[in-house]
């Protein structure tokens, strides 16, 4: 609440403002009601290098907003940084897993490589997961409504 | 702002889609606009019954074994608009009644003592007799009664919709009838419905103000439903991303026989509507979809559970209709299905549904 309450005074007093948050979706619709200029929701706590463990939400968010939606925080690895992009994500915020890499310019090259693949896999629509197999055609044999009423 | 989409160019879209589409579609776990155009257009045909169950499977997920009633008052058969297809068209020579106070309390009466807890109030478009002060009135007295409260009336500003939200009234119904400018120009002969963008825009106002929902529709019949379909869910979705905390929900209005005999200019099937319904439920899984007394018992019947979420019930379309012995006299339109409540629920519970009369209290609004 706090944050919310922060952004909406900042952007009264004129500026742009990238609200970091807890990847809560109604407190980004909130955000964004205010006048945030993106939502930077958390993937995991801040320099932990846990990647995205909150994909549910993340999704969530990124259908419902408007503005851009940032992943920012616990993105330790180049895989973590394309799964975001995968999702929808507009963009990554990385610092700790490239500051404290043994060659933190290869590491930089390594994120932008994997951000430019996710995005790219997204924008190419990505297909659906199942935890069962499909047939190639998947629609045979599946459960059907009786529509015998319609005249 | 919603801004008209290119009816066209939505055409050709529907139009190009394939089979392979349709099962991109079927199989994705969320529908984008793209995969609405392949479940609505031609080549989704063959997969009605795949469609059916997966919308009332989805349905059922959102909104449980239940199905919601209500019905409308008619306030006012006045207008000021000469529409091709409505019976209440300013030229067309019916017996025109605007209720009293008093009378449109006594037919609200007869409704809730049938048992509804939510009521559509329905009136021409002719400001100067059914205003907002009117329509405010009405709602400050309906309001102990009732748990919902929609109105289906003229375009009104975003402070007037605040203050009628404030009066009690929960939901607003304003259906485009055409997305298609060309031909709500055809339609739309005199009057301020002529205005096509002041209409597309009221939605946006509604939600605006605050309403807990907004209804939007189109008129079926009028042209290319497919092309209608993908419009229609386009300014859900607009709705949606911008208007989050107010509910939406889709109508789907087919022309029936009306005074001044409109025959529908292009036949919308049971199948085409079914088809309409099932994908904008796999389009929006949380959508309201109403299915009037327009259309038949057997069809109502058949449809309970697979998509639609609200059924009215016992309607008459004619101002003071409730109270009157002829309830046909000065209607809008007359009613494929002319069951009782009664017997509606009925129907409702042997297909192993609730029917549900309430599912808003004022209370929540404070």
């Amino acid at each position: 609440m706090e944050t919310l309450k922060a952004t909406e005074e900042l952007v009264r007093a004129g500026f742009i403002v990238l609200p970091y948050m807890n990847a809560d979706p109604i407190l980004a619709l909130r955000l964004q009601d205010v006048g945030a200029a993106a939502v930077m929701p958390l993937g995991s706590p801040i320099g932990s290098n846990q990647g995205i463990l909150t994909a549910f939400q993340i999704e969530i968010i990124i259908a419902q907003a408007r503005i851009p939606v940032v992943v920012d925080a616990g993105i330790g690895a180049p895989s973590h940084a394309a799964l975001a992009m995968e999702m929808g994500a507009d963009a990554v915020l990385v610092n700790t897993a490239i500051s404290v890499a043994g060659d933190p310019v290869a590491m930089a090259r390594a994120f932008a490589q994997a951000v430019e693949a996710g995005r790219t896999a997204f924008v190419a629509g990505m297909g659906s997961r199942s935890k069962q197999a499909h047939a190639s055609s998947p629609l045979e044999g599946t459960l059907a409504a009786d529509l015998g009423f319609l005249s | 702002m919603f801004s008209a989409p290119d009816f066209q160019q939505l055409r050709q879209t529907i139009g190009r889609c394939t089979s392979a589409d349709v099962e991109q579609a079927l199989s994705a776990g969320t529908c984008d606009s793209n995969d609405l155009a392949a479940l609505i257009s031609p080549a989704a045909e063959p997969y009605l019954p795949v469609m059916a169950r997966r919308s009332a499977l989805l349905t059922a997920q959102r909104f449980g074994r239940t199905t919601q009633l209500y019905a409308p008052i008619y306030l006012s058969n006045y207008c000021t608009n000469r529409c091709a297809y409505c019976g209440f068209a300013v030229n067309n020579k019916i017996t025109r009644r605007c209720l009293t106070l008093d009378e449109a309390e006594a037919e609200a009466a007869i409704l809730h003592e049938r048992g509804f807890q939510h009521i559509l109030l329905v009136a021409g478009e002719a400001e100067k007799i059914v205003g907002v002060n009117y329509l405010e009135a009405i709602a400050l007295r309906l309001r102990p009664k009732f748990a919902a409260i929609s109105i289906e009336v003229q375009p009104l500003s975003t402070a007037h919709y605040q203050r009628l939200f404030q009066a009690g009234v929960t939901a607003v119904a304003v259906y485009q009838e055409t997305y298609d400018q060309e031909m709500y120009q055809q339609v739309h002969l005199a009057g301020n419905k002529k205005d096509y963008h002041f209409r597309l825009e009221t939605p946006a106002r509604v939600a605006a103000a605050g309403m807990r929902e907004v209804g939007i529709g189109a008129l079926l019949g009028l042209t290319d439903w497919r092309a209608e379909g993908l419009a229609l869910g386009l300014h859900l979705a607009w709705l949606r991303k911008n208007f989050w905390s107010t509910a939406v929900t889709v109508s789907f209005p087919r022309l029936r026989p009306a005074t001044g005999a409109f025959a529908p200019l292009v036949p919308v099937s049971e199948q085409n509507l079914s088809q309409l319904i099932f994908g904008l439920r796999l389009f929006d899984p949380d959508v309201g979809l109403l299915l009037s007394t327009r259309e038949e018992a057997r069809y109502r019947d058949g449809m309970l559970g697979l998509g639609p979420t609200r059924y009215s019930a016992g309607s008459c379309t004619a101002p003071g209709g409730y109270s009157s012995a002829d309830q046909t006299e000065g209607e809008q339109f007359s009613v494929g299905d002319q069951r009782t409540v009664e017997e509606v629920s009925l129907a409702i519970a042997a297909k192993g549904f609730d029917p549900v009369s309430k599912d808003w209290d004022s209370a929540f609004q404070h």
